[in-house]
């Protein structure tokens, strides 16, 4: 029996390594994938990485230059005062993806005379459809602008709530006012912190890397697990399999030695990959080894399970190819491995929920930005074993040698 | 001529008359697009991301009059479609729900908070700040961000109060205008005005940022026009080298030889199948193009451009689909060589998620790919920019073509006589 399923798994083995083009899918893509969508190893010091940013000010206003020395004294962006057509050509030709303009009016705005009016000052910041760099610099150019405000925003509403319960004499006397509320303000000290921001204990936030890390094992893991049910329907095409009906093997010998050499890969690409995580994008793959090892062995066995029972419905190897891409692709992107499944619609969430990918991407989250550990994964790891064991019964019913 | 044509229409057939192949080069890119329209929100008719309800669980244990405040904007009818708030006692029970992924985040509002803004009314200063806490779901990061920030602009808001009542009874004390012994009363008076219900959640920012997409037609990108023509020319590239493939597999089976003893010229059998190959990467580009524009009411942009667009994009890919043909040694070295490079024009040329803004050095690379030339001008057609603005992604397409012609036909001519014999 041993011997039988090793000579099985041998053979499977080498059919599937016997060009050196399968390194490309089983090692090298995924590594490639993984690294560019997670965006590399870790910020090294040094060097200015912030983006660049045209900054049209049409304003020119002692305040609109403030705004500037804000934007520039942070971590995020590196303005850059130009023209607006020279800005704006440089979006057109996407050189850059996001302008600031300020329009002409905003200094004005920001005086005791324009809070009043109670118009707010107004930015704008142009940027291009294709990319989120966009909402970046939205979010830092706001992070900027509260800080220039503040002082204003101070003066204005101690002006106003004080004219409300006494009066200002004259305009002369309510300016005066401002400008003094407006130097004290503007004195001092930098608000305390009035909200503190946490991650469940032991976690960490988002990080793109565990999520590429995470979301690409699973894909390409996935994919040629998926890709098992072609190794069927060539035995059968081959009429390799029929001939076995000649020997004294039983179909279950067959099967798990079929699966178990799928399986024993998948663990080995999964084990390249989780190494390539914490060595090279420093992913925090070793919080929980046990839970790791327990959620990707039960992640491996509802893949080839799922493959087994496609093996069964497939009649060429091109078919199993075929199908193994799309459903594995479109499982995975729905499952979250692309993205996070917080931005799909609430129902399409629920939906995800029959898919193997959802359950396996759900845990390795987890693992990896959650800090949750082996008894937490023991549900998503129960439902990757359902899954498994539907899929093999589906497989053992329907599989037949011809 | 009619010889070409006929060859050309009998591999497009080949191609189209497999149903695995149609499902994978049709139905894969129509499922994926669908999936990715699903997420950017592409169906919603907004610009932004269509993100679900946030749920999201408060814990109060301050019960002060700012506290109250923060519970009420966040579940205010302003806020109704954005956060899903479920109020909680405990603060452990809190933090475990987001812990298990079941909450984007948890409000924890712990007493003394709304104490802590309120001035000393003799001496004016602060007490030790409260800080309310923000526990965000790393696997949310989205959701988590939102609430963060609308807890933010609220202290932010609150504190700007503070400040500005701090300042005015300052300023009145400085200038003479209030007798010390009038500043506690004035005091209760302006706080009362200012942290009165809900007015410190409708203090006004005094600086407004915008930001907006940039298109010709002013009106919002759809996201889908960038994930459709991302998906498809993802698909084009292998639906080439499945019709490349039939070059080798025609050899193998000796159909090619067959083909050659028939009154036809070795030109004429290899014009057809690069046509072959052309045709079924134009067909299947522009069926995903109806397609899409039918069941998504997708606007491709200008139908004339978008036309000139296919047939470039159709025929760089072909030119790759050549290539392989040319180097590879067998109809399986051309899959795996073709799902590789499908794979690879795929991340580099932008077909599933913009690289650019992460690494801006793989820019150039990705100019090799008829992904990204393609990608740039469905886009800005999409985009409402006029014929014009396909002129330079149409250019290097179709130099890309003649180029990858060029060198596969250098490559066949080198083993013509091993590939068009059996």
């Amino acid at each position: 029996m041993l011997n039988k399923l090793a000579a099985i798994i041998r053979k499977d083995t080498l059919l599937r390594f016997e060009g050196r083009s399968e390194l490309l899918f089983f090692l090298i893509l995924p590594l490639v994938f993984t690294f560019l969508i997670g965006g590399g190893m870790p910020a090294a010091s040094g060097g200015d990485n912030r983006i660049f940013l045209p900054v049209a000010d049409e304003d020119g206003t002692a305040r609109s230059a403030a705004l500037v020395a804000a934007l520039a004294a942070g971590d995020t962006v590196r303005p850059e005062v130009m023209g607006r057509a020279n800005a704006e050509a440089l979006l057109d030709d996407e050189a850059v993806a996001a302008v600031l303009v300020i329009p002409a009016g905003f200094g004005a705005a920001l005086t005791a005379d324009g809070l009043a009016a109670g118009q707010p000052a107004d930015v704008v910041v142009l940027a291009l459809p294709t990319s989120n760099i966009g909402q970046v610099v939205g979010s830092e150019v706001s992070r900027a602008a509260n800080a220039l405000a503040r002082p204003l925003a101070v003066a204005h509403l101690a002006t106003e709530s004080v004219a409300a319960v006494r009066p200002f004499a004259s305009e002369t006397e309510r300016a005066a006012f401002f400008d003094g509320a407006l130097a004290l303000a503007a004195a001092e000290a930098a608000p305390p912190a009035r909200v503190a921001y946490e991650t469940p204990a032991g976690g960490n936030s988002y990080d793109q890397r565990a999520q590429a890390s995470a979301g690409q094992l699973v894909t390409w893991v996935f994919i040629p697990l998926l890709g098992a049910s072609g190794l069927f329907a060539l035995e059968r095409v081959l009429g390799t399999l029929r001939r076995l009906m000649t020997t004294p093997t039983r179909k279950s010998t067959f099967l798990l030695g079929a699966i178990g050499g799928q399986y024993g890969m998948a663990l080995v690409q999964m084990a390249i990959l989780v190494l390539f995580g914490v060595l090279v994008m420093r992913v925090p793959w070793a919080r929980d080894p046990a839970a790791l090892v327990v959620i990707l062995a039960a992640f491996g066995l509802a893949g080839v399970a799922l493959g087994t029972a496609l093996g069964t419905f497939i009649k060429t190897e091109g078919q199993a190819s075929n199908l193994s891409i799309m459903l594995g692709m479109a499982m995975a992107l729905l499952g979250g491995c692309w993205w996070p499944m917080e931005l799909f619609p609430t129902g399409m969430q629920q939906i995800a929920k029959v898919l193997p990918t959802t359950w396996a991407m759900s845990a390795l989250t987890d693992i990896t930005m959650r800090g949750q550990g082996l008894v937490d994964i023991l549900p998503e790891a129960g439902v990757l074993l359902a899954f498994a064991a539907v899929f093999f019964l589906v497989g053992l019913w329907r599989f037949r040698y011809e | 001529m009619n010889k070409v044509l006929t060859i050309m229409w009998k591999d497009a057939r080949v191609l189209f008359g497999d149903w695995a192949a149609v499902a994978l080069i049709i139905a894969g890119p129509l499922v994926l697009a669908l999936g990715m329209g699903l997420v950017t929100g592409a169906f919603s008719g907004g610009d932004a991301p269509a993100i679900g309800r946030i749920p999201v669980v408060l814990v109060d244990e301050d019960g002060g009059q700012l506290a109250a405040a923060l519970a009420g904007l966040l579940t205010s009818n302003d806020l109704s479609d954005l956060l899903a708030v479920e109020a909680l006692t405990d603060p452990d029970a809190a933090r475990a729900r987001v812990a298990a992924g079941d909450a984007s985040a948890a409000v924890l509002i712990p007493a003394g908070f709304s104490d802590s803004f309120m001035p000393d009314m003799a001496t004016g200063e602060l007490p030790a700040p409260v800080a309310a806490v923000v526990v965000g779901d790393p696997g949310a990061p989205v959701g988590a961000a939102v609430v963060r920030s609308v807890v933010d602009a609220f202290a932010a808001r609150a504190d700007t109060a503070v400040a500005g009542v701090r300042a005015g009874l300052t300023q009145l004390a400085s200038s003479g205008a209030a007798s010390p012994a009038e500043l506690p009363a004035l005091g209760q008076r302006l706080g009362e005005a200012l942290f009165a219900d809900g007015a410190v959640a409708a203090t006004a920012s005094v600086i407004r940022v915008e930001t907006r997409n940039v298109t010709a037609t002013g009106q919002p990108f759809n996201p889908l026009a960038y994930f459709a023509p991302g998906m498809a020319l993802l698909f084009l590239m292998y639906a080439v080298t499945l019709g490349a493939r039939t070059l080798l597999s025609e050899r193998r089976e000796g159909t090619l030889a067959r083909m050659l003893a028939a009154p036809v010229s070795s030109a004429q059998v290899l014009g057809g199948k690069v046509g072959g190959i052309f045709l079924g990467g134009f067909i299947q580009l522009a069926a995903l193009i109806l397609l899409t524009t039918l069941l998504f009411r997708l606007n491709w942009g200008n139908p004339l451009s978008v036309a000139l667009l296919v047939v470039a994009a159709a025929l760089a890919a072909t030119g790759w689909g050549l290539l392989i043909a040319a180097v590879a040694a067998n109809s399986g070295q051309i899959t795996n060589m073709g799902m590789a490079l499908t794979l690879l024009f795929g991340i580099l040329g932008g077909s599933f998620v913009p690289l650019n803004d992460a690494w801006p050095a793989l820019d150039w690379l990705s100019r090799i790919t008829p992904n990204r030339w393609a990608l740039d001008g469905f886009t800005a057609l999409a985009a409402g920019d006029g014929g014009a603005a396909v002129l330079v992604p149409v250019a290097a397409l179709l130099v890309m073509a003649v180029v990858l012609f060029a060198a596969a036909a250098l490559l066949f001519r080198r083993r013509q006589g091993a590939l068009l014999t059996a």
